[in-house]
């Protein structure tokens, strides 16, 4: 397939740039595109390290999709318009990372949430289009607030290039007020990108969308986004503490409150979804508390993982048919390839020591141990280990059903699960404290703005990110496969708080009750009033209308009558015109 | 040497009692009567302009014999539809030709 081949050139192309990224160091360059009055708007790329790997990255993971989409998608009848939105979407992002201005950012933002609204979309269903629109307008509030930030910045640096804001940022001049509501609405977008508490209900609804698109979603794409555009605008939230603090907050309570839905939740996808949310959580957690290097680490190699999960369990339930974990239960356990890869996915994004997630979850936790408040680091740890439970529940339930039936996988999508399977364990040595940072080293030389290294991580922490992990992986073993405390789970499950959990904390029912129902009730009253008004208006024309309808009869009916009033009306206006000009 | 106000005063006065007259009666040819009287009216304006007007001169009577040309023919015209009516409907009251 062309788009296949194209993809495979973009990643090319991706290295290319990577290597003399390398050798040269950043780069960039930027045209005029047009100007109004005496400021001038540029359009360009520019190539720092931050940029170039989520290029390779972006591409990367587009490739292995397209790869895996070929198979998975191929009884699909609209596969030429899939492979289309696929790319634009995949353009989108590549296009977005390598902007040197906000005005380019901003376009190419609206054009990732574009396309994932096409993809999730796809299906001909009506639970789809639903799931899309949710997207598209849960998203849009965040946009609003970004464009607000957006205005604000310009109206305050009188720019939109990113070096020149930096310049301004770091010469103090910016009044910290102005630079805080900047941020905080810059940050509004990113949650409602990144899908952050409270924006975040559209990210499982998206599940609807095909399975690998879920992956692309998830793993580079449009989640990422936001992660990538704090990070690529650093410098405005390292200037003020309240934003970091606020940043570092609502990640890490939404990192935990999706992890607790996580646990509970009953469709594989929409567990996959909640703990993409609580990960996500966890790298702005990070960048909240300048662990820079941490979340970006973590996002690489979570898009390794989260993919390699999303493409297993999408194998399921292309066999299947059915996203539900009863479901997908029957067939689990004859297909040791899915098996394997599952596991290795699993285990790295739990933390298991010595693979990818291990790595970046423990810089993140050193990030938050050094920089950021206690309780926030308690949480932190506390969310990692609800994510190694909820991760091998799903594995346990999954894996060790009564399986019936099973199959070998084919060839395409065996393939991209096995590369991105090698990168979840091997990603995570470019980044480590035996063997050497260079990741961290790289990427902190080439950006445009200084980084603070974050101190490498006491062997207290390494000791407390392995325990976590395996203490995850033991209490899910025994509640799970050994089934432990079968009757309280029993009891535990008739309860009310698992049926808070279980509907996301009522957060939709909350939305829906307020914002849909209040939205609908205020349009009410303002189609009232509208029609008043209306009634007000149309008022004059129906009085003119009639005395037309007058005029008319009387001219036919008695001319002279009507020459009367003709001249009494000459005279009128004669007199009036005398009047005024006299 | 009559001035010029007594001879727009004249012309006002007869193009006055030619309105009240076109407006007021019911026989249409006391109206087509009024009509030339409030036309003549004009005439006259014309030819007093003509002599004490701000700039004297032969136009505003050319104009004049200009307007009593196109009043014959509207006198011939009206008078032949006038007849028309009255053959075909057997009154010109104005109210009653409707």
């Amino acid at each position: 397939m062309v788009s296949i081949f194209v993809s495979f050139l973009s990643f090319l192309f991706s290295i290319i740039v990577f290597i003399k990224q390398l050798t040269v160091g950043s780069f960039g360059q930027s045209i005029p595109w047009f100007s109004v009055g005496d400021i001038q708007f540029t359009i360009g790329y520019e190539i720092h390290s931050l940029n170039v790997l989520m290029l390779m990255l972006v591409s990367f993971m587009n490739l292995m999709i397209q790869l895996y989409s070929k198979e998975y998608m191929k009884d699909d009848e609209r596969i030429k318009a899939y492979y289309g939105k696929l790319n634009l979407f995949t353009f989108s992002m590549l296009a977005l990372v390598i902007s040197p201005n906000l005005l380019q950012i901003y376009v190419f933002w609206e054009l990732v949430g574009l396309g994932s609204f096409l993809l999730i979309g796809h299906y001909n269903r009506e639970r789809a289009k639903r799931a899309a629109n949710k997207a598209f307008l849960m998203t849009r509030i965040g946009d609003v607030a970004f464009l607000v930030g957006l205005i604000l910045l310009f109206w305050g640096t009188g720019t939109f290039e990113l070096h020149e804001i930096f310049h301004v940022v770091q010469s103090g001049n910016l009044s910290e007020g102005i630079l805080t509501t900047v941020g905080f609405c810059l940050f509004i977008g990113v949650i409602g990108k990144s899908a952050q508490f409270p924006l975040h209900t559209w990210l499982p609804d998206a599940m609807e969308g095909p399975t690998p698109v879920s992956a692309l979603l998830h793993a580079a794409t449009m989640v990422a986004a936001g992660i990538y555009f704090i990070a690529n605008i650093y410098p405005i939230f390292l200037a003020s503490s309240t934003l970091l603090f606020t940043m570092a907050l609502i990640g890490g309570c939404t990192g935990f409150f999706a992890a607790t839905i996580a646990l509970v939740e009953k469709d594989v996808k929409r567990v996959l979804a909640y703990s993409t949310i609580s990960q996500l959580g966890l790298m702005l957690l990070s960048l909240g508390t300048i662990g820079f290097v941490g979340a970006i680490f973590h996002l690489m190699t979570h898009a390794f993982f989260k993919a390699l999960l999303f493409l297993s369990v999408g194998r399921l339930i292309k066999y299947s048919g059915s996203q539900s974990i009863e479901h997908l239960r029957e067939i689990g356990k004859r297909m040791p390839v899915i098996h394997l890869f599952f596991l290795i996915g699993a285990m790295s994004m739990s933390g298991i020591p010595f693979l990818s997630g291990y790595f970046s979850k423990e810089e993140i936790l050193s990030a938050v141990f050094f920089n950021g408040p206690p309780f926030l680091f308690w949480l932190a740890v506390l969310t990692s280990l609800l994510t190694a439970i909820y991760m091998f529940r799903l594995y346990f339930l999954l894996f060790f059903g009564g399986a019936k039936t099973g199959g070998l996988s084919p060839l395409w999508m065996v393939f991209p699960m096995g590369i991105l399977a090698a990168g979840s364990i091997f990603i995570g040595y470019l980044n480590t404290h035996f063997f050497g940072t260079f990741f961290s080293d790289w990427l902190t030389k080439n950006m445009p703005f200084s980084i603070e290294p974050v101190s490498a991580p006491t062997s207290f922490l390494s000791l407390l990110t392995i325990l976590i992990s395996l203490t995850g992986l033991v209490i899910s073993y025994l509640l799970f496969r050994r089934e432990w405390l079968a009757p309280k789970m029993r009891s535990y499950r008739m309860s009310r708080l698992y049926r808070t959990v279980l509907e996301g904390y009522y957060v939709d029912v909350v939305y829906d009750r307020v914002f849909i129902k209040g939205t609908i009730q205020f349009a009410k009253g303002i189609g009232f009033v509208d029609r008043f008004v209306q009634k007000i208006i149309s008022f004059l024309p129906k009085t003119i209308n009639g005395i037309a309808k007058q005029e008319v009869k009387l001219r036919w009916k008695n001319p002279q009558r009507y020459g009367l009033v003709a001249v009494i009306g000459l005279l009128l206006i004669l007199t009036i015109s005398i009047w005024s000009v006299g | 040497m009559v001035s010029l106000s007594a001879y727009l005063t004249v012309a006002l006065i007869v193009f006055c009692i030619g309105l009240f007259g076109a407006l007021s009666h019911k026989n249409t040819l006391i109206v087509f009567l009024s009509i030339e009287l409030m036309l003549n009216a004009v005439n006259l304006n014309f030819i007093a302009f003509t002599k004490y007007g701000f700039f004297p001169n032969i136009s505003g009577q050319v104009i004049a014999l200009f307007v009593m040309t196109v009043a014959a023919l509207e006198v011939a015209i009206g008078l032949a539809i006038l007849l028309t009516l009255y053959r075909n409907k057997k009154t010109i009251d104005l109210d009653e030709i409707y």
